[in-house]
């Protein structure tokens, strides 16, 4: 942990210098300008012209060497925090979709940029101010004082920011996820928008709470900056006049000038804290929402052959309106399953392969198996997901070293050769796959993993009759050996199906009438 | 080597007064208004400086306190830069609060126009992200970024002149050494710009692999691949790392050669300021403290304006990317079409291409496109028909700079009040298409502008209970609904229902899909409108169902004008006219009898 840190506290470090460089030059600059204009004698002004250049090129340094540590330090701890949040999701189901796979993106950078978003901006404005007002009292510097006024103003507006800005990122989150429900409700519906009274911009949710709390968090950013500024400003003048009783500035040396000096340019090199505290707070947020992750685990369960039949008795995907099946499944051949869309295909499809909780009984062979994923029973999705990648690494993700022929030669049955190959990229920043091919490089990629149970969702969707008969051949010949289940709402007549479920279509009554039959 | 696309520039403030002509954000306006309160902000503050620089050279020279006018000088000038301050940061907040309800309005009126049409083309992640975050992301650059931008060059402009007043040599040697600053950061940034483009590829794919892994985590799980694609994803991330860092480490250099030139300017021109106080060099005219002290303040300006820009670089990339979605949504829908009236009644010969054309500004305008408009059909003014020649539906989110092809073409369309039309066609021949385009979802060069309903292929049930599922923002007395669902079959279902009108419909509600069909078919019947659209309402009920959905709507849509898309067995009895549609083209098969089209039903979507 130690040594992780280590270029952070290098960051923060080089951040520091480079800061407390900036400002020393203006002050020795201004310094060493009213000492020349009244030239004691035997002013030496080699040295402050040699520190000003010097402190010149230190802050230069320094600047590009905390920007490149720092970048180098985030870079890594993104992939830490990354990694650490993709092994803890091993075997777990994100509850929420597309936009939950974005925000924890997002969220995993707001956790890693922690360094250099705020904790080295604040500390190094920290550590200067601090720094300065103690060697400001220590030197007995003329108007110290007025630093420490404005040291403690300073504090009193950072708290006052930090506290507003935790409950804005709060309100910022709830009303994104407030404007997420009610935009995806909107967009749904529209399809009937056209028989809305009301134009769809009349009834359209708006994102203005959102964008409110954003702004929010911006305009006290801003205004804790403005505040801060009056003060320095109206203790700088306060100063300059010579207007407060304790002001000590009979001397009128050249070192008095050092004070007003710091305090003009205050808005200056204070400022970065101020968008720190906004970051912090937002880096608050972000951590409370990796935290409370919402993932449902995937039971796995060992693997379990077929060896006579595969019986399924008031089976059904839990919380969903189907009617719960009862049949028995050989150990090979192919298995159709058709219904209405919206019966419950898709669902009992995953309920068989333990993807979805379920409710009634799954028995192997007379043996009852518990709830769970079943390893090596396969599920092809009606939509599969393609990964980001090659060929190959879609083929194999789990990279059991397939031979490259076995693949090629999977991918001709399926005519697919036209994506050979096979170290093509396809997907995201790659070539763009169409459903049907989609379809079947995940029908390839399930094929390959040798399943023990095979179970396809919709794989003739979007497919010519030719390519379709392909498929159905490949899945004749899978058939030899395992149990295939396929669920279609079209069956091509070139599929010589074995047994075939017709899905009751489920309804109020379908479903109330099973209610009252088992109850 | 492969060209990216990359909006330069140049495309980022064309879209933005494209933007602006067509909806009207006023935004050069507010950022014209932010430039001049800044810039004023920061003279007030450079005459302040001048106060102050005299205050302290009576200090330090005079051993006195500063004079009376000095101090009030000073006082007032710092006063009104602050108070200045706080206004620009107010109207910062309020014209980008104005933009951003502007850009919304903007979004939901093409989403009133283009309703489904528009809507089915894109996931509802996708719509969110350009609504709320891309939304947000474009003002930010446009009252952001565009602002600093000018500010960057006006203020050292005006900083430059005050050096120069006090003393011609520091500010001749400024003058002379400035533009070396822009002109190394642009060898910088295109050497960076090249680097990044070296990597491309690689970047943006290795980048986008935590969250497509993420995506993909269940089918990671069924074939035990997670241990392996952690191992990728470490590997890739490494990689990705190494080479940001070379993008990074040169990309730097330009914020560097800003520090570098500031910092060093203040450093040399302090020496140079105190050299010529001590009489140690004697170049140009004599400089008194205060001269010095006030140079030395200014002398920051020149780039603190520009460092600023800086920090908030990344706002540009985020806009640009904006753009790429948000423009052509709001670019291709100008609020001319929707004064049209959405209500209209009877034939409208539809030039809503030629308008949008002109309100956009865009001079690269589609002659042969406009001609088509132009050359479109006399109304004929009977009832609720449609006549349209040379018909044509173009693409709806094309770039509208560019030439869009048309997606459909007709020779002649044309039905009169109460024809029942069956369209058929291939699934994905365009028949949505043109229902949509009839409908005015889409742009074409005709629509029936009579008011109508649509039935798609999958039903729409709102979250709400069922009242509130029939009525939308309409009032209907209970019996009124009960009646509707009487006629629709849904009586029996009502019954079954444990609150009757009340019960909500939850995510999984409990109706098949016969009956989801039939509560929207119910939902339209409320509604008394002249023409029925209807897209494949069956098509993903068994042949049973279909039947008698299908005899169901023929029955109760008999008194009006229906155009119905169907590649399931219907009677050619039932029908006044068929169109089919191939090769993106529709076809008038009436006068070729009354057989159905063959061909087209060997595929369900």
């Amino acid at each position: 942990m130690s040594n992780e840190s280590k270029p952070a506290y290098i960051t923060l470090l080089l951040a520091m210098l480079h800061a407390a460089a900036g400002l020393s030059i203006l002050v020795i600059s201004s310094w060493f300008i009213a000492i020349s204009a009244i030239a004691p004698v035997g002013f030496n002004y080699v040295i402050p012209a040699v520190v000003i250049r010097g402190l010149a090129l230190l802050r230069i340094a320094s600047g590009y060497a905390s920007m490149w540590v720092g970048h180098k330090d985030l870079l890594a701890r993104i992939a830490t925090v990354r990694m650490d949040v993709f092994s803890q999701l091993q075997n777990c189901q994100l509850e929420d979709k597309a936009s939950s796979t974005e925000a924890l993106a997002q969220h995993t950078e707001v956790l890693a940029s922690k360094w250099i978003a705020w904790v080295s901006p604040l500390s190094s404005v920290l550590f200067i101010f601090t720094v300065m007002c103690i060697a400001a009292l220590w030197t007995n510097l003329p108007g110290a004082v007025y630093l420490v006024a404005l040291y403690s103003a300073w504090i009193i507006l950072l708290t006052f920011q930090w506290l507003s800005a935790l409950a804005t990122a709060r309100e910022n989150t709830y009303a994104t996820k407030e404007f997420r429900r009610a935009s995806s409700h909107f967009l749904a519906a529209s399809p009937i928008w056209h028989l809305n009274r009301k134009k769809a911009a009349e009834h359209a949710p708006s994102a203005m709470p959102v964008w409110r709390q954003q702004l929010n968090q911006k305009k006290k950013t801003l205004h804790t900056m403005w505040m801060f500024q009056g003060v320095a400003f109206a203790l700088a003048l306060l100063l300059m006049a010579g207007l407060l009783p304790f002001s000590e500035i009979a001397v009128f040396a050249p070192i008095a000038l050092i004070v007003p000096m710091v305090l003009l340019a205050a808005p200056d090199w204070a400022s970065a804290s101020f968008n720190a505290v906004a970051n912090a707070a937002q880096h608050q947020q972000s951590n409370n929402a990796l935290n409370c992750l919402s993932t449902s685990p995937i039971q796995q369960l060992a693997e379990k052959p077929v060896c006579t039949s595969l019986q399924l008795n008031h089976f059904a995907a839990k919380n969903r309106t189907t009617v719960p099946v009862t049949v028995s499944l050989p150990s090979t051949g192919v298995v159709t399953i058709s219904g209405v869309s919206g019966c419950g295909k898709s669902s009992l499809l995953q309920a068989i392969a333990g993807l979805l909780p379920a409710e009634g009984e799954r028995s192997v062979d007379d043996h009852a198996i518990s709830e769970g994923m079943v390893k090596r029973w396969l599920y092809v999705e009606q939509d599969p997901i393609i990964l980001s990648g090659s060929v190959k690494m879609n083929l194999d993700p789990a990279g059991s070293d397939i031979a490259q022929d076995t693949m090629c030669e999977l991918l001709e049955e399926l005519s697919l050769d036209s994506i050979l190959p096979l170290t093509n990229w396809v997907g995201k920043s790659g070539r763009q796959l169409s459903g049907g091919e989609r379809k079947r490089l995940a029908l390839g990629r399930a094929v390959l993993a040798n399943p023990l149970v095979l179970m396809v969702d919709e794989p003739f969707e979007g497919l010519d009759i030719k390519t379709q008969e392909r498929v159905c051949k490949l899945l004749e010949k899978e058939a030899q050996s395992k149990l295939v289940i396929v669920a279609s709402h079209v069956l091509p007549t070139s599929l010589s199906i074995d047994k075939h479920i017709m899905l009751e279509e489920a309804s109020i009554k379908s479903v109330n009438q099973h209610k009252r039959q088992f109850a | 080597m492969t060209k990216e696309k990359v909006p330069n520039r140049q495309t980022l403030t064309t879209w933005r007064k494209l933007l602006d002509e067509s909806h009207k954000l006023g935004v050069r306006a507010s950022q014209l208004r932010l430039v001049v309160i800044k810039c004023l902000s920061l003279f007030s503050l450079i005459i302040g400086f001048y106060f102050f620089s005299h205050i302290a050279h009576n200090w330090v020279v005079n051993k006195a306190h500063g004079a009376n006018t000095h101090i009030i000088g000073m006082a007032l000038s710092l006063f009104c830069s602050w108070l200045l301050q706080g206004l620009y940061n107010q109207q910062s907040i309020v014209s980008k609060t104005n933009m951003l309800s502007k850009l919304e309005t903007a979004l939901t009126a093409v989403f009133s126009a283009r309703q489904h049409a528009l809507v089915r083309q894109q996931t509802t992640f996708y719509w969110q992200s350009l609504w709320q975050k891309q939304s947000h992301d474009l003002t930010d650059w446009a009252l952001e970024y565009s602002v600093q931008q000018t500010i960057a060059v006006i203020v050292p402009l005006f900083a430059l002149a005050v050096i120069f007043f006090v003393n011609p040599v520091i500010g001749a040697g400024l003058l002379v050494t400035l533009p070396v600053v822009p002109l190394f950061m642009i060898i910088v940034g295109k050497g960076a710009a090249a680097l990044h483009q070296k990597h491309f590829i690689a970047l943006s794919r290795l980048g986008s692999m935590f969250t497509d892994r993420l995506a993909a985590l269940p089918m990671l799980s069924t074939f035990q691949a997670h241990e392996r694609q952690t191992g990728l994803l470490k590997e890739a991330s490494d990689t990705l790392n190494s080479r940001t860092m070379k993008v990074v480490s040169v990309a730097f250099l330009s914020n560097s050669v800003l520090d570098f030139f500031a910092t060093l300017s203040v450093a040399l021109v302090a020496v140079f300021i105190g050299f010529t106080l001590l009489n140690e060099l004697n170049v140009g005219p004599d400089i008194t403290l205060q001269q010095g002290l006030w140079i030395l303040l200014v002398v920051p300006l020149l780039l603190s304006e520009m460092k600023k820009l800086g920090q908030i670089y990344h706002q540009k990339a985020q806009a640009e990317s904006a753009m790429e979605t948000l423009a052509p949504v709001l670019v291709s829908y100008s609020p001319s079409v929707e004064a049209k009236g959405y209500e209209d009644k009877g034939y409208t010969e539809a030039n809503t291409e030629a308008s949008t054309e002109e309100s956009t500004g865009s001079a690269q305008a589609r002659g042969s496109q406009t001609e088509v408009a132009t050359t479109s059909s006399a109304p004929v003014e009977n009832g609720n028909g449609f006549l349209a020649n040379e018909f044509a539906v173009f693409d709806e989110v094309a770039d509208p700079v560019q030439d869009s092809p048309s997606l459909l073409t007709a020779q002649t369309l044309a039905f009169n009040q109460g024809d029942c039309i069956l369209l058929s066609g291939r699934s994905g021949s365009g028949k949505t298409l043109l229902l949509e385009a009839l409908a005015g979802q889409r742009r074409a060069t005709h629509r029936c502008e009579c008011s109508s309903i649509w039935l798609t292929q999958h039903p729409v049930i709102l979250p709400g209970n069922v009242r509130e599922n029939l009525c939308l923002h309409d009032e209907y007395c209970d019996q009124q609904l009960i009646a509707i669902l009487e006629k629709v079959e849904l009586s029996d279902w009502l019954k079954q229902l444990p609150f009757g009108l009340d019960t909500v419909m939850t995510d999984y509600p409990l109706l098949s899909g016969g009956e989801a069909q039939r509560l929207s078919l119910a939902r339209a019947l409320l509604r008394d409108r002249p023409l029925w659209l209807l897209d494949e309402p069956t098509a993903h009920l068994p042949d049973d169902q279909h039947c008698r959905l299908a005899q169901l709507i023929y029955q109760l849509t008999r008194d009006k004008t229906v155009i119905w898309a169907s590649h399931k067995a219907l009677p050619a009895d039932w029908f006044t006219g068929f169109w089919h549609i191939e090769n993106k083209h529709v076809i008038d098969k009436t006068e070729l009898g009354h057989q159905r089209p063959s061909g087209e039903e060997q595929q369900l979507t």
